[in-house]
């Protein structure tokens, strides 16, 4: 019996421990070279796509990840595509932005990365443009005279500091916009959107006078406030942030220190919510104060157009549309005594197809479609953001005098941006997000700004 | 009881090798490869990856914002651990009374364990905004406007924030932990504190804390780790922010990550993380069994 209790123990022990390396085992069949996980993971992914189609005859499915287009508008482009193309599906996968740069990351570097993923410019497209198809070669031999339908500058901010081009742009959106509720105004007798700091101070005395805030922002999220950065500073002098970036001047520099000083300003004068540097942009500030009737205006970019449109699906349901409010966007006033506004835009998002795609021609084919077809069409109609084709702009509906004027102020601010609205150095980029906080916080500019140069010194 | 053999140690080895297996696959192998990378300057993605040497334990000791973090980490670890056990302690004490509806309380107080943190700082988000939020409006209903502040944007009370959601999520853990061990205390001992004439406070102090010390030791060990692994909440309540007031130390390893590409430098964080965490977990553990 001692002997029976004893090989049942061994031989359970020894079937649990095969299992386990059987698990940890390759699946190459004995007499082939094993090789590391990496590999065979992305192998598996690259042979995904020809054993779809060896299941549905010629077809190919491409995987395809990003955070655009959303939910609502990829199910519609999409169709779309695969009616034009019956021969291609694609395996669209939505991620809200920031747990989809997590996701993307994981999933090159373990070589099981998606056939065409959506890619931001700025560091992101260094870091990745190795795991890319250099766009411009894939798109001469796929796309004759693709060259001169797409913005040069668009493609310029999708190339790497080599020359080499990470992906296709595919919309182009500008920092810093105001949606306004222009039934709130009224009500608070804001007589107009303001134009300059003096009009903001004088609408958020209004605002508050009728309980309301004035403008809603997410100053919790990083990139807002870097964005806003860009764009003051470039009010306070043109271009000094992209030599700063590139480390040919100081960020202690006297137009930055007046930059931080506008942006600390604006919290001392109660222009934002309290309690701003706590809330995200989305959804708190759009959907707790702005879409809930909370604030009368709501910071945000170019991108957000669509709810100037009553019949826009991402304001059902909300305060707004249960009251029939109207929506409008301006651009942020000045902040600069002369009243200079200075725009910045950018890819807002651009296509990349990776090098280990075994469909690079089906691939071309949906990059054509978004960049300069039918999605492009749409997405444009959408308000999404600017088209980065020549040969399309916005052709949809328009609700009246109102989301025309919005429409045209805001594709204008966009085409007559100064400069982009990222910057390349992502450690930099952190330094200023961080410092915009304390700043907000009450911290001294200098103080902050000298941190800012610290990180670049440090480098 | 017969020993067992020096020949037979092979089939007690055998037992544990699965679990060894497993956990060296799952497991050590990470830290080993984790130790590995932070003597490096990958970038997270490319299958290049350079030797620097100590560079980055060097750049990581001097970087103002991981002493930072690690204040915050200091902070948040006195702050939660200690009043989650002290909380759960008298939770645990009151309902091994069986008062009324002490198993319904039982189950409220616990219930927050089984949510995922994403839903409660989604909740606690829109509780503690400060103009809309359900906490500032009760605190002006009943007259305490002094203490309606902006909890997750205002960098004094950021961090407080999150240790008060941090609480309020593990407090039933403790709970649950103590009543389980409060259960087995034999009734004879408390017969005899009763005799010898102690109240609720002496017996509780004197005879009942002093019987669960092997729990504490417990909670304040997985405590420590707890506290030294937190990033969910963080992350989800206030990103680190405002500016740097709430960052710990996981979520500057995120960002260095996978914000700036930096994942050499984010294994130098994640190894002095693990040091830490065994510091302290050997120095409870010592000074636990000399008490």
């Amino acid at each position: 019996m001692k002997n029976f209790k004893k090989i049942v123990a061994v031989m359970a022990a020894a079937m649990m421990t095969v299992g386990c390396l059987a698990g940890c085992g390759s699946d190459a069949p004995s007499g082939e070279t094993a090789e590391t996980p990496a590999q065979e993971a992305g192998d598996e992914a690259q042979t995904e796509a020809p054993a779809e189609s060896e299941a549905g005859g010629d077809e190919v499915t491409l995987t395809f990840w990003s955070w655009l287009p959303t939910t609502d508008q990829s199910e519609e482009m999409i169709a779309a595509f695969e009616e034009a193309n019956p021969g291609i599906k694609i395996d669209y996968t939505r991620t809200e932005q920031d747990d989809y740069f997590e996701k993307l990351q994981v999933a090159m570097a373990s070589g099981t990365g998606p056939d065409l993923f959506g890619l931001t410019t700025g560091p992101m497209k260094e870091q990745y443009a190795p795991f890319a198809e250099e766009m411009r070669a894939l798109a001469d031999a796929n796309w004759s005279g693709w060259s001169d339908i797409i913005s040069e500058n668009a493609v310029e901010q999708c190339s790497t500091e080599d020359g080499s081009v990470v992906g296709m742009p595919l919309l182009v959106a500008g920092m810093t916009d105001l949606l306004y509720n222009k039934t709130l105004m009224d009500e608070c007798g804001i007589e107009s959107v303001p134009r300059t700091y003096e009009e903001l101070k004088d609408a958020a005395e209004k605002a508050k006078a009728k309980g309301y805030v004035c403008v809603a922002v997410g100053a919790a999220d990083d990139w807002i406030n870097s964005d806003i950065f860009v764009q003051l500073s470039n009010e306070f002098e043109e271009g000094a942030v992209y030599e700063a970036d590139r480390g040919e001047r100081s960020w202690t520099d006297q137009c930055f220190v007046d930059t931080m000083t506008a942006w600390q300003q604006m919290f001392n004068d109660g222009i934002f919510e309290e309690g701003a540097l706590g809330v995200a942009t989305y959804p708190d500030a759009r959907d707790q104060y702005f879409f809930a009737r909370k604030s009368v205006f709501f910071l945000t970019g170019s991108w957000h157009l669509g709810p100037t449109s009553p019949t826009n699906s991402e304001i059902e349901g909300t305060e707004i549309a249960n009251n029939n409010d109207v929506i409008g966007m301006c651009v942020f006033p000045s902040v600069v005594d002369d009243g200079k506004i200075c725009g910045t835009a950018g890819v807002d998002v651009m296509m990349a197809v990776n090098r280990d795609c075994k469909e690079k021609e089906a691939a071309m084919k949906f990059v054509e479609y978004m960049a300069n077809g039918e999605g492009q069409q749409y997405w444009v109609n959408k308000l999404q953001g600017a088209p980065v084709s020549k040969e399309i702009s916005y052709t949809g509906t328009v609700d009246g005098e109102l989301q025309q004027q919005s429409i045209d102020e805001v594709n204008s601010y966009v085409s007559n941006a100064v400069g982009n609205r990222k910057l390349s150095n992502s450690e930099v980029e952190t330094a200023i997000q961080i410092a915009m906080q304390n700043v907000a916080a009450g911290a001294d500019p200098a103080a902050e700004l000298q941190g800012v140069q610290d990180v670049q010194d440090a480098q | 009881m017969k020993k067992l053999g020096k020949k037979n140690n092979w089939a007690a080895y055998l037992y544990i090798l699965p679990l060894m297996l497993l956990s060296f696959a799952v497991v050590y192998y990470c830290i080993i490869r984790t130790f590995m990378t932070s003597f490096t300057d990958w970038n997270g993605m490319s299958p290049e990856m350079n030797f620097v040497g100590m560079k980055n334990y060097i750049k990581l000791f001097k970087d103002a914002t991981f002493w930072k973090s690690v204040t915050n980490n200091v902070i948040f670890f006195f702050g939660t651990v200690f009043v989650q056990a002290a909380v759960g302690f008298f939770l645990a004490v009151l309902l091994k009374k069986k008062l009324p509806g002490s198993n319904l309380f039982k189950a409220v107080y616990f219930m927050p364990i089984a949510m995922a943190t994403s839903i409660i700082t989604a909740i606690f988000r829109i509780i503690m905004d400060p103009t809309n939020g359900a906490l500032n409006q009760f605190l002006h209903a009943i007259h305490l406007d002094m203490f309606a502040v902006s909890w997750l944007g205002d960098k004094r009370y950021a961090l407080l924030s999150v240790i008060i959601v941090n609480i309020f999520q593990w407090m039933g853990f403790s709970m649950i932990t103590y009543y389980a061990s409060l259960m087995s205390l034999p009734d004879d001992v408390y017969e005899a504190a009763k005799i010898d004439g102690a109240g609720f406070w002496r017996t509780l102090t004197s005879v009942t804390f002093p019987m669960v010390k092997g729990t504490t030791n417990v909670l304040i060990i997985l405590g420590i780790v707890g506290s030294l692994k937190t990033f969910d909440i963080v992350k989800l309540l206030t990103n680190g922010g405002p500016g740097r007031s709430s960052t710990v130390m996981n979520v500057y390893l995120y960002e260095k990550a996978f914000k700036d590409f930096k994942a050499g430098e984010a294994a130098a964080i994640g190894v002095s993380i693990l040091i830490i965490a065994m510091i302290m977990s050997f120095l409870q553990v010592k000074f636990g069994k000399e008490d």
